[in-house]
């Protein structure tokens, strides 16, 4: 879609049009519920989100200042949203995990591209609250650990140990699901 | 290193895998969104067309207005100085004719009324033009009658016998004729004279007539230019000026928006007046020794007062909440908008800020004086929006967006009186105080009109070169 029709839409929003509202809905909509599932651990959790992240994108559209980086702008809003419903829930925990991996590095690869996204999603929504954030931020959005510490108020640390904790457990779950379906 | 290369690789791939990734969000859930979304206002009329319409119209009107002046203005001193060029001789020939006759060769002569009279204005002549024009108005019959008496005794019986069966003949005045009528090409009256003369005479007569007309002329056009000169010795000047001044609105209804509950009254009781100051940079050109136009460019902004208790936000969720002022929407972010209630009160300073490019008339009706009228058209570049909060257990932090929907564009008309006092050579000072109304409302969205007016009086330093 053309800037200037992006441009056009957000002006159009801001001022509460309705046809824009939903134009930019059917936009971002797909991949923003995607996000949500992704980040919650069920699909009520992902549906409240979905719902609070949209009404909130539509009523703080005006302080959207660069329309290149929209997507990113409503993403992040979401992901506040779904770090909010953590916290407000007391359900963002960092916790250590002492499991080890027999799974091979190759093999770990080859299972996850045989495998569905959204079998992939439904492993990452079994990951503590803590990992699954750290590594949805880390490896599917590509923040750093520093961006990840502030936006989360935890340390760089924390955030690293996090992520290489989620990423052991996440094999070893993709190597228990494979084994299942064999 | 090798693990770092793995996870490297590990982290690539999940991520091309969610590259692209959707999933459709259940119909309702929209249905649930657009519920909770602020309501948006009925759809209003095109304004493209009707600011078009305003622009173009105000501009062509005013320069319409400043052309009719300069048009008018400009012609006035040609017009009276043309009569007073002609004052004497347009007398002559315009007044009803009376009939004399000589005593002695019973010669028909015609003159006016006005010749017996004393002149009623003084002629622009030359001391030699001077004489000869007081000789017409107030001897124009007894110069003819002198001149003619010389003449008969000069001349031989005959000619006199031969002049007086010709009184009713016009031959001696044959070769006169195209003397005259050039003399009249060039605007000098018709000669009054129907009594036959010597031809040689009469020639020198108005050959006489001709040259004085001349000179009175040139005098008159080099008095012109003279004057001219001294009236506007500067015609151009350079103006600098501040302006403190009072900002408030006028508020009307909007037919588009139906609730109920922002009124215009509603509005009235939390508005509060804001002072300001605005400062701009002009050239004025004086085309006319009472008229000067002026325009360059100015900045100015349009304050506004506003409060509200906690309890009148539309609340959204536990931290953005939606504020209807008189000039729009605003969306608020605060930390925890549920905490709000009737003994918070949020204020806020509202600034609409402006680039504008006045055209204004000044008219000096005397030497220190003037009246001036105008129009700015402005452009609103940036809005800033300084909120407060009361609340006895302590402040919130409110953030607020921009207000959307405030007209780019803007006409105001501006009306004033001034005084003027020259300080240096080329320098001068004025006050003037006025007053600058908005023609177009100022936020299309808003829930009602609002006609922003500022009243306040401009201090201005002017340079004239």
């Amino acid at each position: 879609m053309k800037t200037k029709n992006i441009q056009r839409i957000i002006k159009d929003c801001m001022h509460y049009d309705a046809k824009a509202q939903q134009f930019l809905y059917d936009m971002y909509a797909p991949k923003m519920m995607e996000l949500c599932l992704r980040y919650t651990k069920n699909k009520n959790d992902a549906e409240d989100i979905f719902q609070e992240g949209f009404i909130k994108v539509f009523g703080k559209i005006h302080q959207l200042k660069n329309t290149d980086t929209l997507e990113w702008w409503i993403k992040r809003i979401f992901i506040n949203e779904a770090l909010q419903l953590l916290k407000q829930r007391k359900k963002l925990a960092f916790v250590q995990s002492s499991i080890t991996t027999n799974l091979a590095n190759r093999e770990a690869e080859e299972i996850i591209g045989r495998m569905e996204v959204e079998e992939i999603t439904r492993l990452i929504r079994k990951l503590p609250s803590g990992m699954q954030m750290v590594f949805n931020l880390y490896i599917i959005e590509g923040l750093s650990h520093k961006e990840i510490a502030e936006l989360m108020g935890i340390s760089e640390g924390t955030s690293k140990s996090q992520l290489h904790d989620a990423r052991k457990i996440l094999k070893e779950k993709v190597l228990q699901n494979d084994k299942i379906n064999i | 290193m090798e693990k770092n290369l793995h996870n490297e690789s590990f982290d690539k791939l999940l991520r091309s895998k969610y590259r692209n990734e959707k999933v459709q969000p259940e119909a309702y859930l929209w249905k649930n969104i657009q519920s909770q979304l602020p309501s948006a206002p009925l759809p209003v009329k095109s304004w493209h067309l009707s600011k078009v319409i305003y622009i173009g119209g105000s501009i062509i009107a005013a320069l319409g207005i400043a052309a009719v002046l300069i048009y008018y203005f400009s012609l006035k001193p040609d017009s009276v100085s043309s009569s007073r060029l002609h004052s004497d001789e347009t007398i002559l020939i315009k007044q009803p004719v009376r009939e004399k006759r000589t005593k002695n060769n019973n010669l028909l002569i015609k003159t006016t009324q006005q010749a017996d009279k004393p002149a009623a204005t003084k002629p622009l002549l030359g001391k030699e033009s001077e004489k000869r024009f007081q000789l017409q108005r107030s001897g124009h019959l007894s110069l003819i009658k002198e001149n003619t008496k010389n003449h008969l005794t000069k001349n031989s019986i005959q000619q006199h016998n031969l002049r007086k069966k010709n009184t009713t003949t016009t031959s001696g005045l044959v070769p006169i004729v195209s003397h005259i009528t050039s003399m009249q090409s060039l605007g000098f009256p018709r000669p009054k004279i129907t009594q036959p003369m010597s031809t040689k005479w009469h020639a020198s007569m108005l050959k006489h007539k001709l040259t004085v007309y001349q000179a009175v002329k040139k005098e008159n056009k080099k008095k012109k230019r003279k004057k001219k000169k001294t009236y506007i010795q500067h015609p151009w000047s350079l103006e600098i000026y501040w302006r403190p001044e009072y900002s408030y609105r006028t508020l009307a209804s909007n037919p588009s928006y139906t609730k109920d509950v922002f009124t215009t009254s509603y509005f009235d009781k939390r508005d509060q007046y804001k002072f300001t100051y605005s400062y701009g940079l002009l050239f004025d050109y004086r085309f006319l020794p009472k008229f000067s136009i002026e325009s360059g460019l100015a900045y100015y902004s349009y304050e506004l007062g506003f409060s509200t208790p906690g309890t009148d936000l539309i609340k959204k969720d536990n931290h953005n909440a939606l504020v209807y002022t008189s000039l729009g929407t605003v969306a608020l972010n605060i930390e925890n908008v549920d905490s709000l209630n009737t003994k918070t009160i949020l204020s806020s300073s509202i600034g609409i800020h402006y680039l504008s490019l006045p055209i204004n008339l000044k008219f000096y009706p005397a030497n220190n004086l003037f009246i001036n009228v105008g129009t700015t058209i402005d452009y609103n570049f940036s809005q800033t929006l300084n909120w407060e909060e009361e609340n006895e257990n302590g402040n919130f932090n409110v953030e607020s967006g921009e207000i959307s929907g405030i007209n780019r564009f803007n006409i105001s008309v501006i009306l004033g009186l001034g005084y003027e006092q020259q300080i240096l050579r080329n320098m001068s000072f004025s006050i003037n105080p006025g007053i600058r109304i908005h023609l177009i409302n100022l936020n299309r969205h808003s829930t009602v009109k609002s006609f922003p007016y500022h009243a306040g009086f401009r201090l201005c330093l002017q340079y004239k070169f």
